[in-house]
């Protein structure tokens, strides 16, 4: 809006205002990509630890910190953006509509999803610091029910984070 | 079965339910011994209810035998104090999970005598790897020997090591978490430490234990 066309300031407010399934759906895959950057250093991390039996280079903790989200991440913020990318991308031109039944709402949905990605990852930098890892969560990505409940585990991030990215 | 795929579901279902159901009319031998594995943060509790020994981190058995007239397998109730575990022996049996407020069971039937190496197979928290567990199979008379060795009364202190060891170990929170036969220290918290120094391990199979007290610095969180 009165900016040049082509310059960064342009770029971002066409992402940001855009409802058109075609753009909608690349920014699904490109935030997925981005994700699977970290979710893939992180799994470096984790196989360095194990290179070597009875290795120090993660504590207990951090460890279990890093595949949680490791895990966390690529199912949420990288699978199943990219399916949700290539659907919304290809769906309505396979069907011959001219976008998705409500496109605010598809909007509405990818910035969710970015934001609670953002949000997720966001734990790292938390309570103990980053060389403990923050407070990512660190119940493994099933989060199956004793070990997550209050008396076993401490911290809120990744619920909150998991209830934003659906 | 001719070829109709619905009687071959038919027929397939008809004998799973067989099968099922014969298994779980199953008697169970007289020679078995019974076992009941507790799971904790980040140790196994081990009981011999018809023996009444309590043990830590290794389950003692004897050795089976082919012949079903002469078989003592080993009958395991699984359970779980906290958080889910898994028992994972895998020479000996496949995975069972240990449920809080769920008995499950498993059988381990080994034919040959040794140690087999097991450990946690469901991630239950910070120390998990580290949740070892062991299965010694004995001859018959080893067995009955480890038996013995077990329901016998804690010895008492001797060297001055072992008396000084008595007095910290008395002198502590530490009779707060754990359990010596015959004495003040009835915690239930942590593993019993009655034949602690018969065990191979100690820290739930992290450290080689050398049979003296001394051997180790001291490993134990202060509470």
């Amino acid at each position: 809006m009165g900016e040049e066309h082509g310059s960064l300031t342009a770029i971002v407010q066409e992402l940001v205002y855009t409802v058109d399934h075609k753009k909608l759906g690349l920014m699904y895959i490109g935030s997925g990509l981005l994700f699977f950057v970290v979710a893939g250093i992180m799994a470096t991390l984790i196989r360095v630890q194990l290179f070597f039996p009875s290795s120090k280079f993660l504590e207990p903790d951090v460890f279990n910190r890093f595949f949680t989200m490791h895990g966390t991440a690529m199912i949420f913020l990288v699978a199943m953006p990219w399916v949700f990318g290539f659907a919304n991308y290809l769906v309505p031109l396979m069907i011959g509509t001219r976008d998705m039944a409500f496109p605010r709402l598809n909007a509405f949905g990818f910035w969710v999803f970015l934001f609670s990605g953002l949000f997720l990852f966001s734990s790292y930098f938390t309570a103990p610091g980053l060389y403990n890892a923050g407070s990512a969560p660190n119940v493994g990505w099933f989060a199956y029910s004793p070990l997550t409940a209050k008396a076993f585990s401490r911290g809120t991030a990744r619920i909150t984070g998991r209830f934003l990215s659906f | 079965m001719d070829g109709d795929s619905d009687s071959h579901y038919g027929g397939a279902g008809l004998v799973t339910s067989r099968t099922i159901g014969e298994i779980q009319d199953m008697k169970m031998p007289e020679n078995a011994v019974k076992v009941r594995v507790v799971g904790h943060q980040w140790w196994w509790e081990v009981h011999y209810p018809d023996l009444g020994i309590i043990t830590a981190n290794e389950i003692h058995v004897p050795i089976s035998d082919r012949d079903p007239a002469k078989a003592t397998p080993t009958h395991l109730i699984l359970q779980s104090a906290d958080v889910m575990h898994s028992f994972w022996v895998p020479q000996l049996a496949g995975k069972t999970d240990l449920i809080p407020n769920k008995d499950n069971e498993s059988w381990i039937d080994p034919f040959e005598t040794g140690v087999y190496f097991g450990n946690c197979a469901e991630y239950c928290g910070t120390q998990h790897a580290n949740m070892l567990l062991r299965v010694i199979v004995h001859t018959p008379e080893g067995f009955q020997k480890w038996v013995a060795q077990q329901k016998a009364a804690p010895a008492a202190p001797q060297t001055p090591e072992e008396v000084e060891g008595h007095r910290i170990f008395f002198a502590n929170s530490c009779v707060n978490c754990h359990k010596v036969s015959d004495s003040v220290a009835v915690g239930v918290f942590g593993p019993d430490l009655s034949k602690l120094m018969m065990r191979q391990t100690i820290g739930a199979g992290l450290l080689r234990s050398t049979g003296k007290i001394s051997g180790h610095g001291c490993a134990i969180r202060r509470f």
